[in-house]
């Protein structure tokens, strides 16, 4: 009975996955989109084999040189390949935004649940995420990096603050949708603890609509970690970073454009990217189209 | 049928039980007003009434899912509102819920197999080793095949979810399971099949139900003893037979009358109510059915009927119901038979049971 159940399954929950994947594949943009991230990344991974300038190393002889067969980006006022430069800020900016929008996604997620589910903690909850809201995220950043010094962990934190309401508010809305289901009468009527019944049931109908959001989100957050990093607040100068290297590049834009445009450029294609794959995830994902 | 020795302790005894909701700045609705009834082990009392009658909130509070303002629940003599959060979770296992929506009842994110190995896990019912074994018993119990355990809620008809959350409720072999309309989402000939399963299941194992439904053709199907809720309170209680071929109570008259008599020979008699379904805020201090009874007098707007015995197994709660004329449908033997769609699957039921020896 078992090994039957088994085999029969088998196809069946493989067939789940090839759906969404199928949607992806009709989704023309989308997928040109997702491999352009793919190989982004890949070339923010291996950035130090991608290119052989250190974009650390300055060079008085080659200052702001165009773009051209040896330096492809060309460089900037100190002489830095700027290739390598906006490849290894490309790693900071992804994994500072990544980081910071796992920290907001975790925290936002688990009081926007446990606002919907508690429904005396709700009140308390969501006023705290709109004082926190009522907040820039810039002027969070500028408190911060006030307290802590600049520097990337600043840069994520005031990130991942400002990520924590608007997530809190879609974690809670999907939660309300689910937490008057009989299904969960159901599952509080069989004796089940919070935590299995916030996990199993509340959470996991909810993950799809969250997933959606963090990624819309993360275009956005990009972004802002740019902005806050142009203003000063990021990595200081050295550092290879995308907004301080538009910063920098500000000064230059008449006699050396390219040292500005460059990482704007960055910063435009990955935003982009991720704004339309975002949009993608949520056709993709939808709970309504899938059933 | 319902012959259960006085000794032997009922499986749901509900006491005085009152569920009021406040409301700011107006009189708190009072849903449930004082409701007391028992349900012997095996037995199924069906609780009928209008939408809004408090039927809903009954079922809740039996099921431990919201506090009673005041009275209280004995689940074989336990007081479930005494119990400690873990030890009333740990009893649970002993009373379950079929829900009326199939759509909203299973969680859309797990598989049937998930679903029904919850409650075997949860309450160490079988060993994890015997888990597969019993969930695929548990799907042909309720006519599924265990082919189907790994699919998910949305590949399933609206009958077949419905059996998933029988079996759901079966899982944890419980004693006592409150029915909240079960079969009033699904068409006609699904809730042959799904009443019939119910009372094949009560005939193998026993349970005891308490089916909260508006449909009287279901309720006379499958019920021992009916109790007619109007209002948050009850107004009659007794045997299904007594109360459908002699209902003493003016609202369970009138209930009935609605029910249409497939017999053109007879006229047509049906009791029309006058005014409308009262608020359950307003606090009426006599009958809360007296604004739209016929018989109404002084003494039913100045005093509330209490529930008294009116002959074996009977009881009612008006003042006036000795003096009321006798009331009869007017039905017949054969006409009380089954609806025609329960009698021809019960034929075939019967015939495929002659063909397997």
């Amino acid at each position: 009975m078992t090994q039957q159940s088994v085999a029969v399954a088998a196809p069946r929950s493989a067939r789940t996955t090839p759906r969404a994947l199928q949607r992806l594949l009709k989704d023309k943009i989308a997928l040109v989109m997702l491999i352009l991230l793919v190989l982004i990344i890949l070339g923010a991974i291996f950035a130090p084999l991608l290119t052989s300038f250190d974009p650390y190393r300055t060079s008085l002889r080659n200052r702001n040189v165009p773009p051209g067969a040896l330096h492809l980006f060309g460089t900037d006022e100190q002489g830095r390949d700027l290739l390598a430069r906006v490849l290894f800020g490309i790693r900071l900016t992804l994994a500072s935004g990544f980081i910071s929008l796992f920290l907001g996604g975790i925290v936002g997620t688990a009081i926007g649940v446990c606002a919907a589910y508690y429904k005396r903690a709700d009140n308390i909850l969501m006023r705290a995420m709109d004082t926190v809201l009522s907040f820039p995220a810039i002027l969070l950043g500028l408190a911060i990096a006030g307290i802590s010094g600049p520097g990337t962990w600043s840069v994520i934190l005031a990130l991942a603050i400002s990520t924590v309401p608007p997530i809190a508010r879609v974690a809670r809305s999907s939660a309300l949708s689910v937490v008057n289901q009989d299904y969960l009468v159901a599952a509080r009527a069989l004796g089940l603890g919070d935590p299995t019944i916030l996990r199993r049931y509340v959470l996991r109908n909810c993950a799809p609509s969250i997933l959606v959001y963090v990624t819309l989100r993360f275009g956005q957050v990009i972004l802002l970690g740019a902005s806050l990093s142009f203003l000063g607040l990021g990595a200081p100068p050295p550092a290879a970073e995308l907004g301080t290297m538009v910063s920098q590049g500000r000064a230059l834009l008449f006699t050396a454009p390219h040292v500005a445009l460059v990482p704007c450029f960055a910063i435009f294609i990955i935003v982009l990217i991720l704004n339309v794959l975002g949009d993608a995830a949520r056709d993709i994902f939808d709970p309504k189209i899938q059933q | 049928m319902t012959g259960t020795p006085a000794a032997q302790q009922p499986m749901l005894d509900v006491r005085e039980l009152v569920r009021h909701y406040a409301q700011a700045g107006q009189a708190a609705v009072k849903a449930v007003d004082g409701v007391s009834f028992q349900i012997a082990r095996g037995e199924t009392l069906a609780l009928v009434g209008e939408s809004g009658c408090g039927k809903s909130t009954l079922a809740r509070m039996i099921m431990a899912l919201d506090k009673p303002t005041s009275g209280s629940v004995l689940l074989e003599g336990v007081d479930l509102s005494a119990l400690s959060r873990n030890r009333l979770n740990r009893l649970r296992k002993k009373f379950q819920i079929i829900f009326q929506d199939p759509y909203s009842s299973l969680n859309p994110r797990m598989t049937v197999h998930e679903t029904l190995a919850e409650p075997l896990v949860l309450h160490q019912i079988v060993p994890a080793s015997e888990i597969p074994a019993r969930v695929s018993r548990l799907l042909s119990c309720v006519g599924l095949t265990s082919a189907q355990a790994q699919r998910y809620p949305h590949e399933f008809s609206g009958g077949q979810r419905q059996r998933v959350g029988i079996a759901r409720a079966l899982a944890c072999e419980p004693e006592l399971i409150v029915c909240d309309e079960p079969v009033s989402a699904l068409d006609v000939s699904v809730r042959a099949q799904v009443l019939n399963l119910l009372q094949d299941l009560q005939e193998e194992f026993g349970f005891s139900y308490l089916f909260i439904s508006h449909d009287l053709s279901v309720v006379r199907h499958i019920s021992h003893r009916v109790a007619v809720m109007y209002l948050g309170r009850l107004v009659e209680i007794g045997a299904t037979e007594a109360v459908f071929m002699h209902p003493k109570h003016p609202y369970t008259r009138a209930l009935l009358s609605a029910i249409p008599i497939p017999d053109p020979n007879i006229p047509p008699s049906r009791i029309s109510l006058r005014g409308e379904l009262q608020s359950t805020g307003a606090s009426l201090a006599g009958c809360s059915f007296a604004p739209r009874c016929t018989n109404a007098d002084d003494r039913c707007t100045a005093i509330a009927p209490v529930l008294e015995n009116a002959g074996p197994n009977s009881r009612i709660a008006c003042h006036h119901w000795r003096n009321l004329a006798a009331f009869d449908r007017g039905i017949s033997q054969e006409q009380r038979e089954p609806p025609a769609y329960v009698a021809a699957i019960l034929a075939r039921m019967s015939q495929e049971a002659a063909k397997t020896p």
